[in-house]
C-alpha cells in the first residue's frame, strides 16, 4: 500500500487486468480502495451526501464500463478517478440546474434571511468558510478542493482538470482571493475571525482511504 | 506567484528570490502571512466538512451482471441514465402542461390580488419575475393598483396589456406626484389616490375601471 492507502500501481494493474477478464471480485477490491476518494470528492464539490452517493454509484459504474480504457501511461489511476467524480460533479450540477449549496442556504439567498441555526453557526469560523467555498463556481471549488484537501500538486491539478498549469494557477489564486474577500466581509459584519497560523504548504495527510 | 511560494510550487531559484524579497519587504511578508491564514482557512473547512461523512458501511461491489451497485441498505436507488420512453414522454408533456397552467394561474392570480399594509403588491410579495419586464415587480403600490385596475377593466386581463398599463403609473404620478411618500398623512394619500383615480377614468382606453382603494383595500 502507498502512504495514502491506495494500491500500488503493480497490484493495481494486476486488479484492473483481473477486472477486464470479468474478475468482479477484483473489481469490488478496487471499489472498497477508492470510494472514500470518489465520495468525499464528491461530497465537498456538491456539499450534500444523498447525492454524492449518486455520484459515487455514478462514477463506479462508468469506471466499471470503461476500465479498458485506462491508459497509465497518461497519468495516475487516482488522477484518472478524480477526474471522473469531478466531471461528474459538475455534469450532476448542470442537469439539476442547482446551486453547490443546501437547499437551506438557496433559500436564505432567495428570501434575503438567515435561518436561526444559521446565524447561530456564524460564531464557527470553520462555518462561515465552508459557506464561502460553497459558493464558489464548480471550476474554482474543483481546484480548491483537489489543492486544500487531497494536497495534489499544480501539475496534478492540471492533469486532472486537463488545463493548462497557468490556468491551475490562476484558478487557486482568483479562488483564494475570493475566500478572503468574501471572509473579510464577514468579519465586518461582527463575527469573530480570529485566525491561527498554522504550518502551510503541501502537509501530506493520509484521507483514511 | 506568492500563493505558489507558499505551496512550494516554485523552481529553487525563484525560491531564493522569494525569500531574498520577503527578508526586506514588510508588505509582502504582511501579505504571504494573510495568504497563509486564508490557506490554512481552507483546508481546515474541507478537513472538517468531510470528517463528517463517510461512504455507507454497507456498500459493496456485488459484481451484478448490469454492472449495477447494490447495497445491503443506504444507497437510494436512481435511474442515472433516464431513457425517454414512451410513457415518460407523455408525463413529462403532462407536468410541462401543469406548469404553464400554474405559471398563468399566478400571473393572473398576482393581477388580481391585494396589495398589503407594506404598499407592496402580489407579484412584489411572492417575488416571482415571471415573463415581465424586469421593472415589473419592482413598482410600487400605485403601479400594482393600477394594474390591477386595468386588468379589472376587462381588457387587461391578460399579461400583456398588463405590462402596457405600466406606462399609465407616469401619468398618475403627474396626478399624484408623492403619492407614495412614506411620511403623507393617511388623509393626504387617500386624496392623491382619488385624484390618480379619477385621471385614470379620464383615460379612454379603460372603460368602467375598477380600482383598488389603497387606504381601505375595498373595491371602489
Amino acid at each position: 500500500m502507498s502512504p495514502r492507502g491506495f494500491a500500488l500501481d503493480k497490484e493495481l494493474d494486476g486488479l484492473i487486468k483481473r477486472t477486464i477478464a470479468g474478475d468482479e471480485a477484483a473489481f469490488g477490491v478496487i471499489f472498497d480502495q477508492y470510494k472514500n476518494l470518489v465520495f468525499k470528492t464528491a461530497y465537498l464539490m456538491l456539499g450534500d451526501a444523498p447525492e454524492s452517493e449518486d455520484i459515487l454509484q455514478e462514477v463506479f459504474i462508468k469506471l466499471h464500463k470503461s476500465l479498458h480504457t485506462y491508459d497509465p501511461s497518461r497519468g495516475a489511476f487516482t488522477t484518472w478517478l478524480h477526474r471522473v467524480t469531478i466531471n461528474a460533479c459538475v455534469g450532476f450540477k448542470r442537469q439539476r440546474k442547482m446551486w453547490l449549496g443546501s437547499l437551506e442556504e438557496m433559500a436564505a439567498r432567495v428570501l434575503h434571511f438567515e435561518p436561526v441555526a444559521r446565524v447561530e453557526e456564524k460564531t464557527d469560523e470553520a462555518v462561515l468558510v465552508w459557506r464561502s467555498i460553497s459558493r464558489l463556481s464548480p471550476k474554482l471549488r474543483a481546484v480548491m478542493v483537489l489543492r486544500y484537501y487531497w494536497d495534489l500538486s499544480y501539475a496534478e491539478i492540471a492533469q486532472v482538470l486537463q488545463v493548462p498549469l497557468g490556468t491551475v494557477k490562476s484558478r487557486i489564486n482568483s479562488g483564494v482571493q475570493t475566500l478572503r474577500l468574501e471572509c473579510a466581509e464577514t468579519a465586518d459584519e461582527g463575527a469573530p475571525m480570529g485566525l491561527p497560523l498554522g504550518v502551510t504548504g503541501k502537509g501530506m495527510v493520509s484521507r483514511g482511504l | 506567484m506568492m500563493l505558489a511560494y507558499l505551496g512550494h510550487e516554485v523552481s529553487p531559484s525563484e525560491q531564493s528570490l522569494m525569500v531574498a524579497h520577503l527578508a526586506r519587504c514588510m508588505g509582502c511578508r504582511a501579505r504571504a502571512s494573510r495568504l497563509a491564514e486564508a490557506q490554512n482557512k481552507v483546508r481546515q473547512a474541507f478537513e472538517r466538512k468531510a470528517a463528517g461523512v463517510d461512504p455507507p458501511l454497507k456498500v459493496t461491489w456485488l459484481g451484478q451482471p448490469g454492472g449495477r451497485l447494490q447495497d445491503h441498505a443506504p444507497i437510494r436507488e436512481r435511474p442515472y441514465r433516464p431513457v425517454a420512453t414512451l410513457p415518460n414522454i407523455s408525463s413529462s408533456i403532462l407536468g410541462l402542461l401543469a406548469a404553464v397552467t400554474l405559471i398563468i394561474g399566478l400571473q393572473r392570480s398576482a393581477l388580481h390580488g391585494d396589495v398589503d399594509e407594506t404598499g407592496r403588491g402580489p407579484l412584489a410579495r411572492i417575488g416571482l419575475q415571471l415573463s415581465v419586464s424586469p421593472g415589473y415587480v419592482e413598482l410600487g403600490a400605485p403601479s400594482l393598483a393600477l394594474l390591477t385596475a386595468r386588468a379589472w377593466a376587462g381588457d387587461g386581463a391578460d399579461l400583456e396589456s398588463a405590462r402596457s398599463t405600466v406606462s399609465l403609473q407616469d401619468r398618475a404620478r403627474a396626478h399624484a406626484p408623492t403619492f407614495a411618500e412614506p411620511h403623507a398623512s393617511a388623509d393626504e394619500s387617500l386624496d392623491r389616490w382619488h385624484s390618480a383615480r379619477r385621471a385614470l377614468r379620464g383615460d379612454e382606453r379603460i372603460s368602467e375601471p375598477k380600482i383598488l382603494c389603497l387606504m381601505c383595500a375595498e373595491l371602489d
